[in-house]
């Protein structure tokens, strides 16, 4: 059985380590990208990723460019939005392409039920 | 003086009615008798006939002088004039081909007239005007003017020789009377800004009135003057709420805003801490190293606190007026209410009780942030009293019946002054000092829980302040 596979984007450079650190151990293939930029090139490279997880605002764009792009490709890949935005709602979130929302500081034990899942 | 001209001028001088004689060639009063001279003893000394007239009547006596002939019929007989209330009429009369005018008082008008005009003056006034008679206890209505009957939606036959008890509640008629003496007591007027009556046919009305104590001889009156302020005042009111709704508003708003802004930056670096201290956790529960195992909890434990109360600060101040209605549990409820005052309790050291362990399962519809709001708001209010008073505890009681729920918040305070009671509710009222509170709380909550159909009242609760908020497990029922 093959590893699920994650593409973790957050410009928060520890952040984003911590949190591929926390989903490998749980067993997960996490790959990281630490700018919008990055994190679109590595879709564009045709990697399909089962789960995508990105921050919502970011420099120089944002999950929706990340969303597109994953659409751009055809890649069914899952979206989590995780934010430190206390603003943003789940229905909002949903409506740009997103499948679940989490805020930060995220609950790792719902994450990962949630990534069974899916 | 010849002995005739005496006579005459004694004959005129035993007449019961005023005499003049006036030369007509310049109309110039040559006599007054003494019945003229004391009833218009007041007055100027009347030197000419035309000082009486206005100018269409001298034009008329002119007329009709001049037609007049030295001997036959007197056009002047027909002339008279008011004076007053007086009427004269005149003849002519010649004296060696000297003509003189007598004018005598023939009657004296009737002062029905003005009493007429006075009334109507009274009835077309805006005000209802009203005049009790106070030689018995208590006053009884001598007068009721048009508007009073408008005002009141009393006729004035009913009214007429009636007192106030006959119409009004005992306690509102009891408060006019007690105005009434103290204005004839005092002989000076007073002026009640607000006061209400409940009219039996139009139920309660707001009016502002004069009160003006009148003794005529031996008699004593109160005159009364009321206007309507019904609709003003609701007026007011509604506006007040207004500006207090719109100044809430605007101030959740800029709190939001803030707690957004404060949240964006703190839950990054918050979540890079709880990562850290999870690997640190991870570790030393390798290496079975309890002691820090216990403060990797302790940490991750304040982590939650903190963007807890960053989010509860963003739920409390969040505008949820446009919520929809959804079906909540009291441990939904409470828990909320919890989690937003355990930061504040903690601090302040005050102990909240929560009573509602039979209720957790109950099921209001509602929207839940409102709630919510308003009972963290009764809860904090409370908090406040306790550390005033040093009396470190709160309640929060649930109590349920078949189809309402119920939260009472008692705190330490032994009850609310009387002469506050009835503007505690009011926007803006506050009893804290300037900038410790908008005075909004109360007003803003019990807005919130009439929105559901809901009541928020204060009682004494065991000698204690309490303030309860009472809901309807569903809105339907509320709305029928």
């Amino acid at each position: 059985m093959s590893m699920k596979s994650i593409l973790l984007i957050d410009d928060e450079v520890e952040l984003a380590d911590l949190m591929a650190d926390e989903l490998r151990e749980a067993g997960y293939n996490c790959f990281t990208s630490y700018s919008v930029e990055e994190g679109i090139k590595r879709i564009n490279d045709n990697e399909s990723y089962h789960v995508v997880i990105t921050d919502y605002k970011m420099a120089f764009g944002g999950a929706e460019s990340i969303i597109n792009s994953c659409k751009k490709n055809s890649s069914d890949s899952k979206i989590i939005v995780a934010t430190g935005n206390l603003d943003l709602e789940e229905k909002s979130v949903k409506e740009v392409g997103a499948d679940y929302l989490f805020v930060k500081p995220v609950d790792y034990d719902k994450l990962l039920k949630v990534l069974e899942t899916l | 003086m010849p002995r005739v001209e005496v006579l005459i001028a004694k004959i005129f001088a035993s007449f019961d009615t005023e005499v003049l004689a006036i030369n007509s060639s310049d109309y110039s009063v040559v006599y007054r008798n003494d019945n003229f001279l004391e009833t218009f003893s007041q007055e100027k000394s009347f030197s000419s006939l035309l000082d009486f007239l206005s100018e269409e009547k001298k034009s008329e006596l002119e007329q009709l002088n001049s037609k007049e002939s030295q001997n036959s019929e007197t056009p002047l007989s027909k002339f008279s004039f008011e004076y007053k209330n007086y009427k004269f009429s005149l003849f002519k009369t010649n004296i060696d081909n000297e003509s003189f005018l007598i004018a005598t008082r023939t009657e004296i008008k009737s002062s029905e007239d003005s009493i007429k005009l006075v009334e109507s003056i009274l009835d077309s006034l805006p005000g209802g005007v009203f005049c009790k008679e106070y030689s018995t206890s208590p006053g009884r209505f001598v007068y009721w003017n048009k508007s009073a009957e408008v005002l009141w939606g009393l006729k004035k036959d009913e009214v007429i020789g009636m007192s106030d008890f006959d119409f009004f509640p005992d306690n509102e008629a009891k408060l006019f009377q007690d105005a009434d003496l103290k204005t004839i007591r005092d002989e000076k007027e007073i002026f009640i800004e607000q006061e209400q009556v409940t009219s039996p046919t139009l139920g309660e009305r707001l009016v502002k009135t004069w009160k003006v104590p009148l003794i005529v001889g031996e008699r004593k009156y109160l005159l009364g003057v009321s206007h309507d302020i019904t609709e003003k005042v609701k007026l007011e009111g509604n506006l007040e709420k207004e500006k207090a709704r719109a100044f809430n508003a605007s101030r959740l708003a800029s709190i939001t805003e803030t707690c957004v802004g404060i949240a964006h930056e703190v839950n990054n670096p918050l979540a890079i801490i709880q990562g850290f201290n999870r690997k640190i956790q991870k570790n030393a529960e390798k290496q079975e190293d309890e002691n820090t195992i216990k403060i990797t909890e302790k940490i991750e434990e304040n982590v939650k606190r903190i963007s807890s109360v960053i989010n509860g600060m963003k739920k409390l101040s969040r505008d949820a007026s446009n919520d929809p209605f959804e079906n909540k549990s009291i441990a939904e409820i409470v828990e909320e209410v919890k989690n937003l005052t355990a930061t504040k309790s903690k601090i302040t050291g005050v102990e909240i009780t929560f009573d509602y362990n039979e209720h957790q399962e109950t099921v209001v519809e509602c929207r839940q942030y409102q709630i919510v709001q308003a009972l963290v708001n009764l809860v904090q209010n409370a908090i406040y009293v306790s550390e005033e008073k040093g009396d470190m505890w709160v309640n929060f009681v649930v109590e349920q019946s078949s189809d309402k729920v119920s939260f009472r918040i008692v705190d330490p305070g032994i009850g609310i002054p009387e002469q506050i009671l009835n503007k505690i509710f009011n926007p803006f009222f506050t009893t804290k000092e300037i900038g410790q509170g908008t005075g909004l709380g109360l007003s803003i909550s019990r807005s919130m829980v009439e929105q559901h159909g809901g009541k928020l009242d204060y009682s004494l609760h065991d000698g204690h302040t309490s303030f309860i908020i009472t809901l309807p497990l569903n809105q339907a029922a509320s709305a029928a």
